[in-house]
């Protein structure tokens, strides 16, 4: 028996590389290389001697802390894990939700979650790394050290998946929890055999200079063209490069077209329906103008776009984002959130990402647990949260809460309808319409004293209605001035992890006569701060979210006030106005 | 189980007392001999124990298993030693044998239940045969990190008052977390090493530098296996210094000299 909850538990840490692997066998059919003993390959891609062969795997190397004296199974009553004892230490910072864009210090898309992972290098036989070490005639031990060789066989380590496991002495591998990053640079060995990885989450990958949204397309003018011909010849370009049909743009004009042909190997005639589309004048251009491919998006769900973004722009493996789920969220919550939009220049998908799930009403973040991008509406709860309280939850002198006026918001003034896609999109001269709505109380000297501005410039959203909902739910949530509050759990209770809702009930949450109220809180960040014993959590009041309810129907139980009724249960008064329990019912004013 | 002695075992004439310290290190056992296991199970490795790493090991996919060490030319040995381990929990018996022929006729130097899976220090009267091995017999497949044969240092003093012996010495950290209100959430122990030093006093100078130079050198590399008082105690670590003892120095007018040493042993088993 051993885990979180078992007295004098002792944690461990194994940190477990996928490290880039092929798996073929040197001088075996299909591997056509070959060699002596020695001059065999290691199976990784930067040793490879027939690259044409290569078959792409993964090998799973396992690190852990010098001190534990154990053997790890993979899986309980399995195969023992091969455990190299040169961890050091490893730390992470979180993710952090950055929920409607309201920390306005940072993107959308919150913070990525950074994974340090510290090893001791030292000799090593070259089992389970060198699958021909036994072949070899030189001794392994005797030639550098672990990591210098390991850096060496595997220069393209970058991206791979790296994963770290708290557990305890007597748990398996799978009965761990764990968390997934990709490798982000290696440093090391220094002199004093210190190496260092660096890991982020997956959503590290949509960051500027990583992936843009459209691709920068190759194609050049062959020839200098008039404002008005409607044939256009692209040279240094694949019909692949463009839609069937859609929009290009020279210059600072954009052009539809029905159709395109790939006249020669390298040229690519467009079929031209519209000249100066999008809002844009006709114009000249000449030879070597590029022409960019337009990325267009007609009444598609936001979610739909975020995915599509992330997969093909910033090359995210759909594995990772549970579609099936975002779909369900999106269309029980935000039905009427749809997207029509055309974005003319290579832009980061960070941006595009970001511009999105705050206008919709929605955030994603990579679940370092569940091993996912989630995506979640700005709504209510609609199960009942889990209790943290002071009694048996929160760790002695742990708990610390805060305001965030900097994230109140009096004001939400929603720029939509872009006149121009290729003109600044932050100009309020460049879209068609703005709606603002202001809760002028709230501004009062009675209240908070000065007005708090959220301008949105919006690409995406071209419906009225969405904008109104957009700017009443942003203005309903932050309405007040936000609170934030840091608390730490031990690890029995660390099942919550980033993105869930939790009840708070703690001696400094109070009504404004002194007593206990229990609040509905978000966790914005997750992290073991001292792994396998202690978790910290920051978290969002999300008490204005409120609760999803459904009305109870003639089938279901009766209302019976003890706290035992369905959590999101709505229940009709009778005709006298009361419940079936005699209380009285709420009234409509 | 810790030391192990043979059955009947008789001090040899000339030898140190048992009260003294037996030691053995790299550079008085045999390395470079021919490793061959009966069987190796899925995830182990045959020649694991010829090397001084914990890490990796070797495993037998069935019993009776046996270990051999052909070391190339009859040596004589007093010693096996075997680290890592997992004996005591797999029920195993243990059996350290030579082969008495050539021919495959082994020989028993050691026959014992294990119990435990502390370090295993086996002294025998030498033997000098080239063949060695241990077998396996009874409970489920264990697996052994390091085993070792050779001819052990045997130090000239016996080590007195004042030492702590590093299986009782364990270096652990352990916390509790308690919740604001004051209930007792729970307690984490994080396992660690087991730590101390190893003092002798009164060496002669001939047996300082005929030894200690060479104990010195090997531990420098290698870790090392140490009965401290093999006539009393049982304990027997497997243990690395964590910096290069001091020199032996002279104690005074006589021709004695000090000598010491702080090690780490692997944490608790």
């Amino acid at each position: 028996m051993a885990g979180e909850n078992v007295v004098g538990r002792e944690p461990i840490q194994i940190i477990h590389i996928k490290q880039k692997s092929c798996s073929n066998v040197f001088g075996s059919s299909p591997c056509t290389a070959s060699g002596t003993a020695d001059q065999k390959c290691y199976n990784t891609y930067p040793t490879c001697q027939n690259k044409d062969n290569y078959a792409a795997t993964t090998l799973d190397l396992y690190f852990t802390k010098a001190n534990l004296n154990h053997e790890v199974l993979d899986t309980a009553g399995g195969s023992p894990l091969y455990l190299i004892p040169s961890l050091v230490s490893a730390s992470t910072a979180p993710t952090v939700i950055n929920v409607g864009g309201s920390n306005r210090n940072v993107s959308p898309l919150g913070l990525r979650a950074v994974l340090n992972v510290v090893f001791q290098d030292h000799p090593h036989s070259g089992r389970v790394v060198d699958p021909y070490q036994a072949g070899r005639t030189f001794d392994a031990n005797a030639r550098g050290s672990f990591w210098s060789k390991w850096a060496v066989r595997n220069k393209y380590h970058k991206g791979s998946d790296i994963l770290i496991y708290d557990g305890y002495v007597g748990q398996a591998l799978d009965e761990m929890t764990s968390r997934q990053y990709i490798i982000d640079k290696l440093s090391g060995p220094s002199s004093s055999g210190g190496v260092r990885i660096v890991a982020k989450d997956v959503l590290s990958k949509v960051i500027a200079r990583k992936s843009m949204a459209p691709a920068a397309s190759k194609g050049e003018l062959l020839s200098d063209i008039d404002a008005v011909v409607t044939s256009v010849v692209a040279t240094g370009a694949l019909i692949a490069d463009y839609a069937t049909t859609g929009t290009i743009a020279i210059g600072d004009e954009m052009m539809t077209y029905s159709g395109r042909v790939q006249t020669t190997s390298d040229t690519v005639t467009f079929t031209i329906t519209l000249r100066g589309s999008d809002g844009t004048t006709a114009r000249t251009h000449e030879a070597e103008d590029t022409v960019q491919a337009v990325l267009e998006y007609t009444s598609e769900k936001a979610w739909d776009v975020v995915q599509d973004l992330l997969v093909n722009y910033a090359g995210i493996d759909t594995a990772l984002i549970p579609i099936t789920d975002w779909d369900l969220e999106g269309s029980t919550y935000l039905p009427s959130f749809t997207i029509t939009t055309k974005v003319p220049d290579p832009t980061p998908v960070e941006t595009l990402v970001a511009e999105i799930t705050e206008q919709s009403l929605f955030y994603i973040w990579w679940h370092e647990v569940d091993k996912e991008i989630k995506m979640r509406a700005i709504r209510g709860v609609d199960v009942e949260p889990p209790l943290f309280d002071d009694g048996v939850n929160i760790v002695s002198g742990s708990f610390k809460i805060k305001e965030v006026p900097e994230r109140r918001i009096s004001q939400v003034w929603t720029n939509y309808g872009v006149v121009n896609p290729i003109e600044n999109l932050t100009k309020i001269k460049n879209y068609k319409t703005s709606e603002l709505l202001a809760d002028l109380d709230a501004e009062s000297t009675n209240e908070y004293d000065e007005p708090s501005i959220k301008n949105v410039y919006s690409r995406w959203i071209t419906d009225r209605n969405v904008v109104l909902d957009f700017n009443t739910k942003t203005l309903n949530r932050f309405r007040d001035t936000p609170y934030e509050v840091t608390l730490q759990v031990d690890a029995k209770d660390r099942a919550n992890w980033t993105g869930d809702t939790v009840r708070l009930s703690h001696f400094a949450i109070i009504d404004q006569h002194g007593e206990r109220v229990i609040t509905n809180w978000r966790i914005m960040s997750a992290e073991a701060i001292v792994p396998g014993e202690v978790v910290e959590y920051t978290l969002d009041n999300a008490t204005l979210e409120g609760v999803i309810v459904v009305y109870m129907d003639a089938g279901d139980p009766d209302y019976v006030g003890d706290g035992t009724d369905q959590f999101n249960g709505a229940w009709y008064a009778g005709a006298d106005g009361l419940y079936s329990n005699g209380d009285a019912g709420p009234t409509y004013a | 189980m810790g030391v192990l002695f043979e059955t009947g075992y008789s001090l040899p004439n000339g030898d140190e007392p048992l009260t003294n310290a037996r030691i053995a290190h790299s550079g008085n056992w045999i390395s470079g001999g021919t490793i061959a296991a009966s069987t190796t199970a899925t995830g182990y490795f045959e020649d694991a124990p010829d090397e001084s790493t914990t890490y990796e090991k070797w495993g037998p996919s069935a019993l009776p298993a046996t270990w051999e060490n052909d070391l190339g030319s009859a040596l004589e040995i007093d010693y096996c030693t075997i680290s890592g381990h997992t004996m005591g929990d797999n029920g195993n018996t243990l059996q350290v044998q030579y082969d008495s022929t050539g021919g495959g006729v082994w020989v028993d130097v050691i026959n014992v239940a294990i119990t435990d899976n502390q370090p295993i220090f086996c002294i025998f009267e030498p033997e000098t045969f080239q063949k060695w091995r241990i077998n396996i017999t009874n409970g489920t497949a264990p697996t052994i990190a390091v085993v070792r044969f050779g001819k052990a240092l045997q130090m000239e003093q016996a080590i007195y008052g004042g030492h702590t012996p590093l299986k009782l010495n364990r270096k652990t950290t352990v916390r509790s977390t308690r919740s604001e209100l004051g209930e007792w959430l729970g307690r984490t122990k994080i396992r660690n090493s087991l730590g101390g030093s190893y003092s002798w006093t009164n060496l002669t100078s001939t047996f300082v530098r005929a030894n200690i130079d060479t104990l010195i050198q090997s531990i420098e590399t290698e870790p090392f296996f140490i009965a401290w008082r093999p006539d009393k105690f049982t304990d027997v670590e497997y243990c690395w210094t964590t910096q290069n003892p001091n020199g032996p120095h002279h104690t005074g007018p006589v021709d004695h000299m000090n000598f010491s040493m702080n090690v780490v042993a692997a944490g608790w088993l």
